[in-house]
């Protein structure tokens, strides 16, 4: 079965210098988008991307991660916002790309979709009220 | 078919008066025509709910013991204008924290006594014979001062432009933030149901109307500053209307933290949300032509904010809110996000609401005691 998932790698410097995402795209067939990437070299680093394919495939893939000392962790839930703070006002949807968080045309109440998120982080500056914020690790 | 305000609040008395929000009134002339409606409706209520930087307080903490003319004042570590008597001060909107910068400001500080919350008040002075105390530090809250009241000189911009950067990089204004390449559009108007786009002749806005302000009733003190009303027709024969604004007065006490927020814009400061709605009287069918003016009718420009001078460029010269309104616009044959900074969801809260208060009669309708100009020539600062 297909899936998309979002996972961060930290790397250590000895697994930053291996090139990990070729492996796991033609090993394991995985569609990558990265949204995040801090990698530097002798020092490591993390990435936070999107990762598509058969769910067996993202297993097998993960798991070679971790086998090459990866640090692997799946993120869920990814923007989280307050609502009882937020005046829905609609700042946030300027900076939200990928249209994530958009006004409803009825109601002009903001709506989330979580899986058009790219964990960009915009919407936490743009927010005038501080009702946004990410978990990332949940 | 005309009224006057008396008729109409004598019909607000007797429990007879007809009131619906601009954005009811905007449906009901399309369905009925203009004329049909001016006779149904005698009320029309109206609301915004966006950043207004030009807003603060006035505030009296009552006399300490011993005396002191307090002469730097801080409140939550955000400096208030103490060059006033012992112990008045003025709390500005946009002041920033002395500690914590950009993340809190005097508008957090305003926030926080709406909401009920005690403040850290930390006060010098230099003490004189009849005011010899120095120095003080204690908490405040609403409840245990005199009068306090929010006075804000530039409140509910008729129409205001929108913005867009052409710049490569992210620029963060009080527009919020802009992407480069025109990436995105921001604007902060609620449209039909704006104030004072549905009197753009300023007919029977005044010095002395009452207002919603903040959940509370409040006044027009004065022409708000950079008040430049104006109505100009463009080459295809489009109006835009524009550029007045009001300065508004009341009572803090009576207010709610539902329709005063503070507001961080990124990278540029602190502002202030302010709800303010406006009941207009139907007073004849031109009223009501204007009063029932749609999105579609109604105008902004885009301006480049990439280029921080007086004039800056115009990158769109018409473009309507009905358009803005559908989450995108047409910017240089591109589509681009368009995005609101002035929340429809309480401004039209704020219209609901202004229209049970004028309906239940705790609401009466004023004739301004003095009109605002209508012709202030604009200044420019040299220097």
């Amino acid at each position: 079965m297909q899936k998309s998932i979002k996972v961060r790698l930290r790397f250590d410097a000895l697994s930053a210098s291996k090139p990990m995402i070729y492996y796991l795209a033609k090993d394991y067939g995985i569609v990558f988008s990265i949204l995040q990437a801090d990698i530097r070299p002798g020092v490591g680093g993390r990435t936070i991307m999107e990762m598509t394919g058969e769910e067996a495939d993202i297993e097998r893939s993960l798991a070679f991660a971790k086998d090459q000392g990866v640090d692997v962790k799946i993120l869920s839930k990814a923007v989280v916002w307050n609502n009882e703070t937020c005046v829905h006002c609609g700042a946030c949807t300027a900076v939200c790309v990928p249209k994530a968080l958009s006004l409803d045309p009825g109601t002009a109440e903001l709506c989330f979709d979580n899986a058009a998120c790219v964990v960009c982080e915009m919407c936490i500056g743009a927010c005038p009220t501080g009702s946004i914020r990410v978990d990332l690790y949940e | 078919m005309t009224r006057s305000i008396d008729q109409i609040n004598e019909r607000i008395r007797s429990g007879d008066a007809v009131v619906m929000t601009a954005e009811e009134v905007v449906s009901l002339a399309r369905e009925t025509g203009v004329k049909e409606a001016a006779k149904r409706v005698d009320v029309v209520t109206t609301g915004t709910f966006a950043p207004m930087c030009s807003s603060g307080a006035f505030l009296n903490f009552g006399h300490a013991e011993p005396l002191m003319r307090m002469s730097r004042v801080l409140l939550n570590d955000v400096l208030a204008y103490a060059g006033l008597a012992a112990v008045d001060c003025y709390i500005g909107a946009t002041e920033l924290s002395e500690k914590q910068g950009m993340a809190y400001g005097g508008a957090h500080v305003i926030e926080d006594l709406i909401a009920g919350r005690s403040v850290k008040l930390r006060a010098t002075s230099y003490g004189t014979d009849c005011y010899p105390r120095r120095e003080i530090e204690t908490e405040v809250a609403l409840e245990g001062m005199n009068q306090c009241f929010m006075f804000n000189p530039r409140n509910a911009y008729q129409n205001y432009s929108c913005a867009a950067n052409t710049s490569g990089r992210v620029i963060k204004t009080y527009m919020g933030t802009l992407l480069p390449g025109c990436a995105n559009a921001t604007y902060s108007t609620s449209g039909e149901l704006s104030p004072l786009l549905k009197d753009p002749e300023l007919r029977t806005i005044g010095i002395g109307t009452r207002v919603f302000f903040g959940g509370a009733q409040g006044y027009v003190a004065w022409e708000g500053t950079q008040c430049f009303p104006s109505i100009i027709k463009d080459a295809d024969g489009f109006e835009h209307i524009g550029g007045a604004t009001l300065a508004l007065v009341g009572d803090m006490k009576k207010m709610s933290p539902a329709f005063i927020r503070a507001a961080v814009m990124d990278g540029y400061g602190v502002s202030l949300y302010v709800g303010v709605g406006i009941p207009f009287p139907v007073l004849d069918e031109d009223m009501m032509a204007r009063l029932a003016a749609s999105n579609e009718e109604l105008y902004t420009e885009v301006y480049d904010y990439s280029v921080p001078v007086r004039s800056r460029p115009v990158l769109r010269s018409r473009v309507s809110y009905a358009e803005l309104r559908s989450g995108s616009m047409e910017l240089f044959g591109k589509k681009v996000p368009a995005a609101p900074l002035s929340s429809l969801k309480k401004a039209r809260e704020i219209a609901e609401l202004l229209k049970a208060r004028v309906r239940s009669g705790e609401f009466l309708l004023t004739s301004p005691v003095s009109p605002l100009p209508l012709d202030t020539a604009k200044r420019k600062l040299e220097g």
